[in-house]
C-alpha cells in the first residue's frame, strides 16, 4: 500500500557521496517523512525486488543523479541511479493506483541533465552542487507546498550540525569509522537519527 | 561495539542534554554561531574566524565546537582554548 509518508531514495552508496546523503535523511525525518532506501549488503535480483516494493510504497522518490560518472578515471560509468529511476517512472506510469506519485531529481549542476538524460524534462529537477546545506534547502523547499507546516531550511540545517557531533562522538566512542558508509546500516542510521530528531524536537519545545 | 538499541539510547541521551556547546557552523551567508538546542543561530560572521571569536564570548559556553563546510567536525576545544 502506497505511504504519503514514506519516501524512496535512490543515490549513490559511497562515502564520497554519505556527506550528501546524512543531511538528505536528517532533513526527511525532520519534517516527519520516512526514508525508504535500499541496502547495500542485499545483492542481484534480491536487492532489485526490494527496491521495487520500497517504490510501490513510497507517494515521493528522490532520484540523485549527480553521480552517475565514474568514481575514478579508469572506471566504468554508474548506471545504477538512472535504472531506478526508470523503474519508477515504469511503475507511476503502469498503473493508476500510482499515477499521484512525485518525484524529485537531485543534479549537481542545474542543466547537466539535459546533455546526459532528457527524456526527464518537465520533472522537478534541482540542483544540489554537492553542498550538503544546498541537499537540505533543495529537499525542504520541494516538500513546502505540499506541508507548509515545516520549519526553514536554516532550522533543519542548525540541527543537522549538531547531529553530526553526536553522531562522530558516538560512532567514534563505540570504535566505528563514522565518515564510512558502512558503518552502520541505513536502518541504523535512519533509527538512531530519529531518536536523536525525536529528542532533540522535545529539549526545543520544553525550553 | 554496542548493539544498535544501546547505540539508539546514546543518541536519545545526547540530542536531550545540554553540555554548553556552541557551535561554528557553516551557512549560506557565512558562519553562524549557534548554542546547543536553538533554533536559531546567535550570530552570523562572514568570516569562520570572526564566528570562532564569537562563539567564545558567550558567556554560558563550555565547549566550542567548530564545523567543516560539510557539517563535520574540525575541532572541539573547551571555550577559549587557542590549541
Amino acid at each position: 500500500m502506497i505511504s504519503p509518508s514514506n519516501v524512496f531514495i535512490n543515490c549513490p552508496f559511497d562515502n564520497f557521496y554519505f556527506p550528501l546523503l546524512k543531511p538528505l535523511l536528517f532533513t526527511l525525518i525532520y519534517i516527519d517523512l520516512v526514508p525508504k532506501i535500499s541496502e547495500t549488503s542485499d545483492s542481484g535480483e534480491v536487492r532489485l525486488l526490494k527496491i521495487k516494493d520500497l517504490i510501490a510504497v513510497s507517494k515521493y522518490s528522490i532520484h540523485d543523479l549527480s553521480r552517475m560518472e565514474p568514481l575514478k578515471s579508469k572506471d566504468y560509468p554508474r548506471f545504477n541511479m538512472p535504472f531506478e529511476c526508470g523503474i519508477d517512472f515504469g511503475l507511476r506510469m503502469s498503473s493508476n493506483e500510482f499515477e499521484d506519485k512525485k518525484f524529485l531529481i537531485l543534479e549537481k549542476e542545474q542543466h547537466r541533465y539535459q546533455k546526459v538524460i532528457s527524456d526527464i524534462s518537465g520533472n522537478d529537477i534541482k540542483a544540489h552542487r554537492n553542498e550538503p546545506e544546498q541537499v537540505v534547502k533543495v529537499v525542504r523547499d520541494w516538500f513546502k507546498p505540499i506541508k507548509p507546516e515545516i520549519p526553514r531550511h536554516k532550522e533543519i540545517w542548525l540541527a543537522y550540525n549538531e547531529f553530526e557531533f553526536d553522531y562522530e562522538q558516538i560512532l567514534l566512542e563505540d570504535e566505528y569509522d563514522p565518515k564510512d558508509i558502512n558503518s552502520l546500516t541505513f536502518s541504523d542510521v535512519i533509527e538512531n537519527m530519529t531518536a536523536w530528531i525525536t529528542n532533540y524536537k522535545q529539549k526545543n519545545n520544553a525550553q | 561495539m554496542t548493539t544498535n538499541t544501546k547505540l539508539t539510547e546514546k543518541f536519545s541521551k545526547a540530542a536531550s542534554t545540554n553540555s554548553g556547546r556552541v557551535h561554528v557552523v557553516p551557512s549560506k551567508d557565512g558562519w553562524a554561531v549557534k548554542k546547543e538546542g536553538a533554533k536559531r543561530a546567535t550570530v552570523v560572521k562572514t568570516t569562520k574566524k570572526g564566528a570562532v571569536k564569537a562563539a567564545n564570548n558567550i558567556k554560558t559556553a563550555v565547549r566550542v565546537v567548530v564545523h567543516k563546510k560539510d557539517g563535520t567536525i574540525q575541532k572541539n576545544t573547551k571555550k577559549n582554548d587557542k590549541s
